[in-house]
């Protein structure tokens, strides 16, 4: 049985301790960066990751939908095999249950989008 | 006896009464400064500033003439196309935090758009001089103010200001960080209010609608006005945008049964801006499959309920909307109002007391 790499982000050591909006357009530390900088290419190799979310001064919904749903949309990704891959690690239960949701309805938008 | 006490009853009221009535023809009728732009000499025009900056009184909303002072202060303000413009400050002795970033923005808009050159005429109240260069709108009216703000009130007024695109969140660090020191949480709810009103600023309060033919400002086209004081948390956002009203349904052009939905369930409401954003509320609300769209103010609004208590309040154009839940064991109360004057944008405002989070903090 092959061992899962598995890959530990934090945002606020990272990346940074004010993070912005949705697209790289529209300014600085926003999810759409984020995503292409920390998420796409360890999922991309088939790693697990750690994103551990505390110690920013907050999040809006837009970067965290961007970054995390925006993943599961660019990768295609299958719903449970990214919740199991994409662990959130916060003591802000509301981040973590937003995120998982962000990555279940990912597809939702993108189906929403095609049709 | 009896007959004679009746009758000198009688002409003491009748006494009183005309007394009242040749006081009240006697007394000067209170003459509001009014706002207008006078001409003197050359080409050089003088507009006078109300007494008072305020967009909503808490107990009459706009009736109260010191609104409707200032909103005929802003009207001509607006009206400004070109040249110079010279503003008498003398009279101002308040200016509330919203008015006061309303004030700004339309400062900003003017000088980037139309190229007004403004002078000013100082204010004589020491506290409005100090709110003036705290806030930098000193240097927008090339207002030198000598004095440095050291009133409590004035002290703790941070300012933040940013384009449409190019948006650099590091701009809020100052607030949050003077939020952190009052309550010592580095992580505030605030926050995401904040920087979702933003974002919703460069992704839709700009966007072009058939309706808007004016040039809106690209730089600076949000303003945040923040103040501490007192344990309280003032937060205030403003955009000179479309509003509310032009932009959802530009937000939901791929949805139009559900704009529809909408827009039924808010047909009661009064004033269609007070409508649109009752109806952007109900949407962040709304379970869609699109749920990372037009989440914006439902985050605004959820500020309060993540902090426990508080005031939300969102103005757009002549529609205002306000939540308040005053302890986080009850439910929040809402209400929608259609105002008397226009704001010509959005103005997303926050009320949070900070005692509780600082004594959760110590914990």
């Amino acid at each position: 049985m092959t061992k899962v790499e598995t890959v530990v982000v934090n945002v606020a050591k990272q990346f940074t301790k004010l993070p912005g909006l949705r697209y790289i357009r529209l300014g600085r530390f926003s999810g759409e960066e984020f995503r292409q900088k920390f998420l796409l290419e360890p999922l991309k190799q088939g790693k697990t990751i750690i994103v551990e979310l505390d110690g920013v001064r907050g999040y809006g919904s837009s970067f965290l939908e961007e970054a995390f749903g925006g993943t599961v949309r660019e990768l295609d990704l299958d719903i449970t095999d990214a919740l199991n891959r994409i662990k959130i690690v916060t003591s802000v239960e509301s981040w973590r249950l937003d995120v998982e949701e962000y990555i279940r309805t990912a597809k939702s938008r993108k189906n929403a989008t095609n049709a | 006896m009896k007959k004679l006490r009746e009758k000198q009853r009688r002409f003491q009221s009748w006494k009183s009464a005309y007394a009242m009535r040749l006081r009240k023809s006697s007394k000067p009728k209170k003459t509001y400064r009014k706002s207008k732009i006078r001409h003197s000499g050359v080409d050089q025009r003088v507009l006078v500033a109300p007494s008072h900056f305020i967009v909503l009184s808490t107990r009459s909303l706009q009736n109260g003439s010191d609104v409707n002072e200032y909103f005929s202060f802003l009207s001509k303000l607006r009206s400004v196309q070109s040249g110079n413009l010279t503003i008498d400050m003398r009279g101002v002795r308040r200016m509330i935090v919203d008015a006061a970033l309303l004030f700004k923005a339309e400062l900003s808009r003017l000088i980037e758009l139309h190229g007004v050159r403004f002078d000013a005429i100082a204010p004589t109240s020491q506290r409005t001089q100090q709110v003036l260069k705290q806030t930098g709108i000193d240097t927008l009216l090339n207002l030198k103010i000598d004095i440095e703000p050291s009133r409590e009130d004035v002290i703790h007024w941070r300012i933040a200001e940013g384009p449409r695109a190019g948006v650099d969140p590091t701009e809020l660090e100052p607030m949050m960080a003077d939020i952190e020191e009052v309550t010592g949480l580095a992580t505030h709810p605030v926050y995401q209010g904040i920087i979702e009103s933003i974002g919703n600023c460069a992704e839709h309060a700009y966007k072009n609608h058939p309706d808007v033919t004016w040039r809106m400002p690209e730089s600076p086209s949000w303003w945040v006005f923040q103040q501490v004081k007192d344990g309280i948390l003032m937060v205030v956002v403003c955009d000179l945008g479309i509003g509310v009203n032009r932009a959802l349904p530009l937000t939901l052009s791929n949805e139009h049964g559900l704009l529809k939905k909408l827009m039924h369930l808010v047909r009661r409401t009064r004033g269609e801006d007070a409508r649109a954003l009752l109806a952007a509320m109900e949407y962040g609300r709304s379970s869609t499959g699109l749920h990372e769209r037009g989440r914006g103010m439902k985050n605004a609004h959820a500020v309060i309920n993540d902090h426990g208590e508080g005031d939300f309040y969102a103005i757009s154009n002549k529609g205002c909307y306000t939540y308040r839940k005053s302890s986080p064991s009850t439910a929040g109360q809402s209400k929608t109002v259609k105002l008397r004057h226009s704001v010509h944008g959005t103005i997303l405002g926050w009320r949070l007391p900070l005692e509780q989070a600082s004594a959760e903090s110590m914990q």
